[in-house]
């Protein structure tokens, strides 16, 4: 099978002032390929996925996002941000703008469509994380799991090459876990490059190709995930996995 | 299973309110009047105050007051002579202007009143908005002092409440602007922006706008080449502009930083620029936030306009100073001016009410 590189790290370092973020980060991703991002908090995994669009920039090293290197010209970087979608933690809605214009934003101010052309690319979208029926409300009127599957879509408007999820999951109350992994799953099942940094390892056995794990700003291991959940080659990874899965 | 359920038609509640009758005012003022022995002597030293003085000044004001009269002998010397104000309404609204042209005041006037209907209504497209905000000061420039295609009116005809309205609604319409632009400028990540619009800020709130007034009038003459004339209008509008500017700067900054940062990565996150960021994502943000600091500061430049009194133009406190200059009615000044505070209390009280009504729209559409 031939796959080609949606996502190459060369080399990338990143310090904030001295502390390390990232360290020798050496990584590829492939297209249409699901990969979760674990570790322990504060070992560098937003920080990674944040180096992808330029929301953070890397100090050292290479990256190259859908065949663009990131480089100080600023009309490359949007052009990388336009073909990456990201999602947060903090969902990062529009409180000023209602769910379809929250949708309705990118295509109509990045890509300069059409008030109707975007109404209907923003609609069916939202009738695909299944929330098309509170399209006139305004994020503060929904639940958390309701924002965040906006704010999926609203990173689906652009059609991406690649979905960054920043920790969707980790705002919710557990009873809205769900719903947004049951996004995210239908996503991977249909073919989309996605980089989920997460703590849900029940979707990390499911769904991911290969589970990058992180400590201390370096990637220590990266397995397919039925070898990292049962036979991890580091005692690290072991020691991570004990604490999270020991309920 | 409907069986289970029975359906009774909810019997109508009358809405619970406690009847208002004598005891219920008279329990309401006691709770609130007299409520401890401190609240007592405090309540009836102030009616007792109100007893005394409220009847007089009635009295002063109107009902020993005179109204009508051919002169000074008409007037009653222990109270309010209403003549010289009477007489004189015209001239404090339109000043010296000519008469036959009077009517593009009046358009002046009413373009500017129709902007409050216009910000309050959800229908106006935004677009819409923004434009009648930033051409209204040029129109009512070209209808009260004149150019394209109206005769120019010289600047000494300019005066009273027109003058007024001129100089306070063009510094509005135009100090919102350049406070943006000097917020986002020091919020810049360029440092030479940065620097320069930190400076400029600091600069100009530290000194007096009465300064800026007399360097504006008297000094500038002196750095211009001979000839050159500035009307004086235009540079104290410049004053008056990029004065509170500096203020509004300040506020709006505050109200930027407010913004969490995920709104600013989100946008970035699309591929949106700064420009589009800060138009569609922050400033509509930042500015709700800042409407209450920003109509206290509207009604605060509005006031300053009674400064330029200063420089010799008649502004609504100068034509009214003016009739108590004539030998006629000198040293009438009391009744003036009560004239100019109420004129002024009528209109930042409207822009008060104004602002609180536009916040509790604001928060009507925050959840």
């Amino acid at each position: 099978m031939v796959t080609s590189t949606v996502v190459k790290m060369e080399k990338v370092n990143k310090w904030y002032g001295k502390y390390h973020a990232l360290r020798d980060i050496d990584l590829n991703v492939y297209k249409g390929e699901t990969l979760v991002v674990c570790g322990p908090s504060g070992s560098g995994k937003s920080t990674l996925i944040r180096t992808l669009n330029c929301l953070e920039r890397h100090d050292q090293g290479a990256i190259e996002v859908g065949g663009i290197t990131i480089a100080d010209n600023l009309k490359d970087i949007e052009n990388i941000r336009k073909c990456t979608g990201m999602v947060f933690q903090q969902f990062n809605l529009f409180p000023h703008m209602t769910v379809l214009e929250n949708c309705m934003f990118g295509l109509r101010h990045v890509k300069g469509e059409s008030i109707k052309q975007s109404q209907e690319i923003a609609r069916g979208l939202l009738e695909k994380v299944q929330i098309a029926e509170q399209e006139g409300k305004y994020p503060g009127q929904l639940s958390g799991g309701q924002q965040q599957r906006v704010a999926i879509a609203r990173a689906l408007t652009l059609s991406p090459d690649i979905m960054l999820f920043d920790e969707p999951t980790s705002a919710l109350d557990p009873e809205m876990i769900s719903e947004v992994l049951e996004v995210m799953r239908d996503l991977s099942k249909a073919g989309m490059t996605m980089i989920c940094v997460t703590h849900e390892m029940g979707f990390a056995k499911q769904f991911a190709d290969r589970v990058v794990f992180m400590e201390a700003g370096s990637v220590i291991e990266i397995s397919k995930p039925e070898d990292f959940f049962h036979q991890p080659k580091t005692q690290r990874a072991q020691l991570f996995l004990n604490q999270v899965l020991a309920h | 299973m409907s069986e289970l359920v029975s359906v009774s038609p909810v019997e109508e509640r009358a809405p619970f309110s406690v009847e208002k009758n004598l005891a219920y005012y008279f329990k309401t003022a006691r709770r609130n009047l007299f409520n401890s022995p401190v609240d007592s002597v405090l309540t009836i030293i102030l009616l007792v105050a109100l007893a005394v003085c409220l009847p007089k000044a009635v009295d002063w004001l109107y009902f020993s007051a005179v109204f009508i009269g051919e002169n000074r002998n008409a007037c009653h010397p222990d109270a309010a002579c209403w003549i010289p104000i009477i007489n004189f309404v015209d001239y404090y609204i339109y000043g010296p202007y000519p008469i036959d042209e009077r009517w593009r005041v009046d358009s002046a006037f009413a373009l500017g009143v129709l902007a409050f209907p216009m910000l309050m209504s959800k229908k106006v497209p935004q677009k819409l908005l923004m434009a009648y905000v930033l051409l209204l000061p040029a129109v009512i420039w070209f209808l009260i002092k004149g150019g394209v295609g109206f005769t120019d009116i010289s600047t000494t005809a300019l005066g009273g409440v027109t003058l007024t309205y001129f100089l306070g609604i063009i510094a509005m319409c135009l100090s919102l602007p350049v406070a943006i632009l000097l917020a986002l400028g020091r919020k810049s990540r360029l440092p030479i922006i940065r620097w320069v619009c930190i400076l400029y800020i600091e600069l100009v709130r530290a000194v007096p706008v009465l300064t800026f007034l007399f360097m504006a009038s008297l000094m500038l003459q002196l750095f211009l080449p001979g000839g050159v004339t500035v009307d004086v209008l235009f540079r104290i509008l410049f004053v008056l502009i990029f004065v509170s500017a500096a203020y509004k700067a300040e506020i709006i900054r505050g109200a930027i930083q407010a913004v969490p940062v995920g709104q600013v990565e989100a946008s970035y996150a699309m591929g949106c620029g700064y420009w589009k960021t800060m138009a569609y994502v922050v400033m509509p943000q930042a500015l709700r936030n800042s409407v209450p600091a920003l109509i206290t500061n509207f009604i605060g430049l509005f006031k300053e306009t009674t400064l330029v009194m200063i420089l010799g133009l008649l502004e609504l406190m100068g034509v009214v100073r003016a009739t108590f200059e004539n030998v006629e009615w000198v040293g009438m000044h009391t009744e003036g001016m009560l004239v100019v505070s109420f004129f002024f209390f009528i209109i930042c009280f409207s822009i008060a009410q104004y602002g609180a009504l536009l916040e509790r729209r604001i928060k009507s559409t925050k959840h």
